[in-house]
């Protein structure tokens, strides 16, 4: 079972393993999202307190939950980089970053558009927002580390002990915010309580949600692939897949 | 022990460096009043988060250039190799920046306070937040020197990458002093003050391997 | 559905811009984000295979 594993850390098993799965997912993120947006956009009812506005929960809450496992599971390959030292999960830390920033400005951005009808206000500092940005922050600090340190692999180990890092202090600093304020609406999806909306609302909701992961990991997948023909390109596989 | 003497007396050899850092956060201070107001009334509810967030710049920009010498003259890569447990050596270089940098502060705190017409009891209850706090601001700012010793990048690096793991010191510390001691924030900043000085300095000598190898 | 005309979907109660905004936005991240890396991919492959051939030569 193990060498199942281990044949995947390999840069060259890997990358031609993983390239069957590209269409997959592009498929499938595409008619998932595309669902999933008519559903929210044109089926799902108005809520009776946010009217039309509450459509921009589909695109906000998944936003929300990925930026934070996109973080996560940026940790979790940093772990492994480090402990077993495997070349393709440094390569997966240094692609995901840039991603799940990204996906963190995007929930910031669609946050506060969607504060601005609900509260009045394009900002506020309710507990919520304020741990995005600062989640927003956590990324920033290892892509700042990143670009500093160079391409070298004691720089790779650097930015891996700073998301670890991260990951640990992450539950801390999101109570701390919650103990400082409290104004935003309780989370409207988890997947151990019954939710508090009908399934007419968590159904697009959670197809969105399914449709933005499908997004994030065709996403990494394709920049995954191209840093690790790019560090490999002296090596032998690479060499000859060019020459096709 | 050796080693905290030998820190300390090269701390006390060129007290610059913390007569730089009280000298700025008292400039930074004084800048308030004079960009927003100098009346007291308004000044005062600002006073514990203004004084807050001076310590915690003072303490990522003295950071910065803590380890730089160690560094540059390899002392840090044979302290890496010595015999002395590697997390002590990192205890001691955050117990160093304490004295050197948020020791002065503390001892500022009334003075800075004054500035801000704070009264004496919160005053009190600043400088008991940033007795609890400010260690903690050490041991990270120490972690984030640790991860940019050797970098020359720009002196906004540190501050980025260790600014969000200050917040909770920073939101338990104001809160604290703000509601006048309330029992819960300060059981919590102590339990958080407790897990970073058993964690923080392993942390600490993960990097310095790290670092050294750079 | 949820609307009855077509105007009544583009007026969204009101609220047409912050909700268009942001599903712009978010069509814009997402797949601004994937058509980038595509062609970061694409265009590295022809650097390198240009780079080959000035080699080769």
């Amino acid at each position: 079972m193990w060498r199942w594993f281990h044949q995947w850390g390999s840069p060259k098993f890997f990358y031609h393993r993983s390239g069957v799965l590209i269409p997959v997912l592009a498929l499938a993120s595409g008619l998932i999202l595309g669902a999933g947006v008519f559903w929210g956009l044109l089926i799902a009812p108005a809520d009776y307190q946010q009217g039309e506005s509450v459509r921009i929960m589909y695109v906000h809450v998944p936003a929300a939950i990925l930026a934070q496992s996109s973080y996560a599971m940026m940790a979790v390959m940093a772990l492994i980089s480090l402990i077993w030292r495997l070349k393709i999960a440094d390569a997966a830390v240094q692609t995901v970053a840039p991603i799940g920033a990204c996906i963190t400005l995007l929930a910031l951005a669609t946050g506060s558009l969607w504060g601005k009808p609900m509260w009045g206000t394009y900002w506020v500092w309710d507990a919520r927002l304020t741990s995005t940005l600062i989640l927003f922050f956590l990324f920033a600090g290892v892509l700042a580390l990143r670009n500093a340190a160079g391409q070298s692999q004691t720089a790779g180990r650097a930015a891996s002990v700073l998301a670890v890092i991260g990951l640990l202090n992450l539950p801390i600093i999101k109570y701390s915010v919650d103990w400082w304020f409290t104004l935003h609406q309780p989370a409207s999806f988890t997947l151990t309580d019954r939710p508090a909306m009908p399934f007419s609302m968590w159904g697009p909701l959670l197809m969105m949600v399914v449709g933005f992961y499908a997004w994030f990991f065709l996403a990494w997948l394709i920049r995954l692939r191209h840093e690790l023909v790019k560090r490999e390109r002296r090596s032998d596989w690479v060499q000859q897949m060019m020459k096709q | 022990m050796m080693l905290l003497i030998r820190e300390l007396k090269i701390m006390l050899r060129s007290p610059a460096g913390a007569i730089q850092s009280l000298m700025f956060a008292v400039l930074v201070i004084a800048l308030f009043p004079l960009a927003i107001t100098p009346d007291p009334d308004q000044l005062e509810p600002l006073g514990i988060g203004l004084i807050w967030v001076v310590t915690l710049l003072s303490c990522l920009l003295a950071a910065d250039k803590s380890l730089a010498s160690d560094y540059a003259d390899g002392s840090l890569e044979q302290m890496v190799l010595s015999d002395y447990p590697l997390w002590w050596v990192c205890l001691v270089k955050s117990m160093a920046h304490w004295v050197s940098c948020a020791l002065p502060l503390l001892l500022m705190a009334p003075i800075l306070g004054g500035m801000l017409a704070m009264p004496l009891d919160r005053i009190g209850w600043l400088m008991a937040s940033l007795i609890l706090g400010s260690p903690i601001l050490s041991l990270f700012c120490i972690l984030g020197a640790m991860l940019t010793v050797g970098l020359n990048q720009s002196s906004a690096l540190l501050p980025i990458l260790i600014a969000p793991f200050l917040v909770p010191t920073l939101i338990l510390g104001t809160q604290w002093a703000t509601t006048g001691g309330e029992a819960f924030y300060g059981y919590m900043l102590a339990a958080l003050l407790c897990l970073s000085l058993v964690t923080l300095p392993f942390a600490t000598a993960v990097v310095a391997k790290i670092a050294v190898s750079r | 559905m949820s609307f009855e005309t077509i105007t009544a979907f583009l007026a969204m109660g009101g609220y047409a811009t912050y909700v268009f905004a942001s599903y712009g936005l978010t069509a814009l991240t997402l797949g601004g984000l994937l058509l980038a890396e595509s062609r970061r991919h694409r265009a590295w492959l022809q650097r390198q295979g240009s780079r080959r051939r000035s080699e080769e030569a």
